[in-house]
């Protein structure tokens, strides 16, 4: 008898934040994760700008990794020479989640054909069968994995563009199901279906009626946005029928995902609706912009650098402010260094200024977390849910 | 932004130099020396065991912020980091002393910075042993302009294309306010392969320097000031620079004036006149060298402290350092190789991380870069702690035979090498 990954909520209600577990992972029986659950961002195979002993002082809790196949499809050939991903890139103490796109990278449009994606690695288009992907997905023995989809659609896309995209999907998802409940190395792995539709809500229904039946471990609420650094202005208004209709229809037992790189406003009310899984695209971009997440510094009121929701260390005012990013916070970065260093490193242009706030901004979204976790357990969500939209609308405004 | 604050710092700069014509007095030598005297100095040398055959010693050098074992590689990180590696990271890779450059730190972030910061240790975290250049050196490579006189080294900001000029006294008043354990004085820095009048000139101008940078040095109890011995490649000039620099109360030296394009018999020949002439009691640096065999023939010679860019640059282009030269990790021949770098060496890079995967993400991700650096100093930090210990247990001679011959199986060692080496009683076979 196999084990299979497992997802359990007591929460009957359908489309409210809840409290989850995920658990019964092969590779790690005694390890359980609490939803709502940030996935570590990773490209190449790596947190960007932490080598793994790095990673290991801005968490010494255990992590669950997202891998998206735009910065790891050309490894598939040498990780065949090694028992999975995990091991080819030496992260095998962490589960991961395979994803289709990089959450951090804008999606390249088009190309899509009804039996195959492309997917746009650096040096240029692959092409993916359900069975070509399948072949890699058996090689890099993801934990947890998405049935090959069509998700290249946003708010902007045409009914009959939608319309394919669900056929699609749904052909694709066939294969991969048929490969996966006979293959014995992924068999025992977590597998799940993408819901497309666009923002059409009767394609999102006609989807959902369709993968209800499989046997799944989740899903994942995709062809939202096309990816990338835009997801992060994509407010709640913008998504909120959508997102309900779609999740007033799914059973409760099942595990819900979204990927992207969500502003922490929006994410709370994702939450709010009974999203149960995120990435840390968002923490990543906020690195590479040079910039500090600071949204849950603000109940310092003397002072005044706190009020924002990110810092910007590139700023003059920095030069000479000996204070750390926060002064609540407990990471690496903010114990041992100050914003005048990092805005120093920042003019230099020296590697360690994003190793530094990466540390940060990884540590702050994973703060953000187990809070987020906290208040839902003790019932103070929609408050805490207010206090977020506060700090996100008043930044919004100025 | 950037013009405007590396603008502020050349003010500053041409400021200090009518500042040093105003002033003519400055705080008395003698009298810092009387403080010295009642507080434990700067720097404690000792030399705990001497290699019976070579000039080789394993010494202890202990100065305000760390002990540091001899001989010693000394990582650059020029501007207050060092190529992405964490100062917590370095500690694990049990580096005991890094350098930092004057004339970067005093462009960016600047001597106001770091003096409200409370010097670089504060300001970058690093609470081991530091060690700063004067800002000579790197201005009259770096800069198109620069031109010495008895005064200073004469250069046009790249800013403001303003006249300013680094004094000795200035040189030191920035790497006072730095506040690095050992500070180096302002030498007369010309090419290594000048020859001539220009040789004798710079040298004993260097001496004249240093009296004026250890007159004006504010902090001699925390801070010392290495004097640099010149003389380009003539033993005779060398020896006279050593006379005269061991003339005054210093706690260490430099061997200045090579590693910049001479011969390698002119090299070694010079480095063996150097700690000669050098007092055995006092740490010994020989600037800018850092490639394996150097390390170990000039630890043969004497030599106690080394420094090079050389192990965390080459890691930025993709390159491992291994006893036989270096991997260039983006060739494909690596693509399919799952063995680590060096099955022998104990980094956090080696016991992670196959080839393969490292040519994978080298010149693409940073965590490449970083995963190298981490090896590369690895590998300097563990080369001298096999001297050391080899020095310690009586068996150096042999250590470095055994390293030659692992260098070059053939056994075709270039001649520089064996001659060195015999000079110092140690014949490769
Ligand atoms: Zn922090
Ligand atoms: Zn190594």
């Amino acid at each position: 008898m196999i084990v299979k990954m497992k997802f359990f909520t007591e929460s009957a209600a359908r489309c409210a934040a809840r409290i989850g577990t995920l658990s019964e992972i092969e590779r790690m029986p005694d390890l359980i994760f609490e939803t709502p659950l940030l996935l570590i961002y990773t490209k190449r195979g790596c947190v960007p700008h932490l080598t793994k002993d790095v990673l290991k002082m801005v968490t010494t809790e255990q992590q669950f990794l997202s891998v998206s196949l735009p910065s790891t499809i050309t490894m598939a050939e040498f990780v065949k020479q090694t028992p999975s991903f995990t091991d080819f890139v030496s992260m095998q103490e962490y589960p991961t989640f395979l994803s289709i796109n990089d959450p951090a990278e804008t999606t390249t449009s088009g190309h899509q054909e009804k039996h195959s994606i492309s997917i746009w690695a650096k040096h240029g288009r692959h092409i993916l069968s359900p069975d070509s992907y399948m072949d890699i997905v058996e090689t890099f023995k993801p934990d947890m994995y998405v049935a090959l989809c069509d998700g290249d659609t946003d708010e902007k896309s045409s009914a009959k563009r939608i319309s394919k995209s669900i056929e699609r999907s749904k052909t694709q998802l066939e294969t991969c199901l048929l490969r996966h409940n006979s293959s014995n190395t992924i068999k025992s792995k977590g597998i799940l279906g993408a819901i497309e539709g666009g923002y059409n809500l009767h394609a999102r229904e006609r989807c959902i009626n369709y993968l209800k039946d499989k046997t799944l471990l989740g899903y994942v609420i995709d062809g939202l946005h096309k990816n990338g650094p835009q997801v992060q202005k994509i407010n709640t208004d913008q998504i909120r029928n959508v997102i309900e209709h779609t999740i007033n229809l799914l059973p409760t037992d099942k595990l819900r995902v979204s990927m992207g790189s969500w502003n922490p406003a929006t994410l709370v009310d994702l939450i709010d609706m009974g999203v149960d899984v995120f990435d840390s695209s968002y923490a990543y971009l906020a690195t590479e912009k040079a910039t500090a997440l600071t949204f849950l510094c603000d109940h310092q009121p003397t002072d005044n650098h706190h009020t924002s929701y990110v810092i910007s260390v590139a700023e003059d005012k920095y030069a000479d402010d000996f204070t750390p990013i926060c002064k609540s916070c407990e990471c690496l970065a903010c114990q041992k260094y100050t914003r005048a260093y990092l805005h120093h490193l920042c003019h230099c242009k020296e590697l360690l200024l994003l190793v530094l706030l990466m540390i940060h901004n990884t540590h702050y979204y994973l703060q953000f977390f187990k809070t987020i976790r906290k208040h839902i357990k003790e019932g103070t969500f929609k408050e805490f849910q207010k206090k977020i939209h506060l700090i996100y609308d008043k930044k919004e405004e100025s | 932004m950037y013009l405007h604050s590396a603008y502020g710092l050349w003010n500053f700069m041409c400021f200090g130099l009518k500042y040093d014509k105003l002033c003519d007095k400055y705080p008395d030598y003698e009298k810092n020396n009387i403080q010295m005297s009642e507080k434990r100095p700067a720097l404690i040398f000792k030399v705990i065991t001497e290699c019976q055959t070579t000039k080789a010693r394993v010494g202890k050098m202990t100065v305000p912020h760390h002990t540091v074992d001899t001989p010693v590689f000394m990582p650059v990180g020029t501007k207050g980091t060092l190529k992405g590696i964490l100062p917590e990271q370095l500690k694990q890779l049990n580096c005991q002393i890094i350098l930092g450059n004057t004339y970067h730190l005093g462009t960016k972030p600047g001597i106001d910075i770091l003096q409200k910061a409370g010097g670089l240790h504060k300001f970058m975290n690093w609470d081991r042993a530091l060690l700063t250049d004067s800002g000579g050196f790197q201005m009259v490579s770096l800069l198109k302009f620069a031109e010495i006189n008895e005064q200073g080294v004469k250069f046009i900001s790249p800013y403001d294309d303003s006249e300013c000029m680094l004094t000795p006294e200035y040189s030191i008043k920035i790497q006072n306010t730095i506040g690095a354990d050992i500070i180096m004085q302002l030498d007369d820095v010309i090419k290594t392969t000048t020859t001539g009048t220009r040789v004798e000139e710079a040298m004993h101008r260097t001496t004249r320097w240093l009296d004026r940078c250890l007159s004006t040095h504010q902090k001699p109890n925390e801070q010392s000031i290495f004097p640099i011995m010149q003389g380009g490649l003539n033993a005779e000039l060398r020896s006279e620079s050593g006379l005269q620099l061991t003339q005054r109360k210093v706690n260490g030296y430099a061997i200045g004036g090579l590693s910049g394009g001479e011969s390698k018999d002119d090299f070694w020949k010079m480095v063996n006149v150097s700690t000669n002439i050098l007092p055995k009691d006092k740490p010994r640096y020989l600037m800018g060298v850092g490639f394996a065999v150097d390390l170990i023939v000039c630890s043969a010679l004497g030599v106690d402290m080394f420094d090079c860019v050389f192990p965390t640059r080459t890691a930025r282009f993709g390159c491992a350092l291994v006893l036989t030269g270096q991997l260039n990790l983006k060739q494909g021949q690596y693509g399919n190789d799952t063995a680590p770098i060096d099955e022998f060496c104990n980094c956090s890079t080696c016991k992670t991380y196959s080839r393969a995967y490292l040519h994978q993400i080298v010149t693409m991700e940073t965590v490449g870069c970083h995963l190298l650096s981490v090896h590369n100093i690895a590998f300097q930090m563990r080369l001298m702690q096999n001297i050391r210990e080899s020095i310690k247990k009586g068996e150096f001679p042999q250590f470095v035979q055994q390293f030659m011959l692992k260098v070059y199986p053939t056994k075709e060692y270039p001649s520089w090498i064996v001659d060195a080496l015999q000079a110092v009683n140690i014949y490769l076979a």
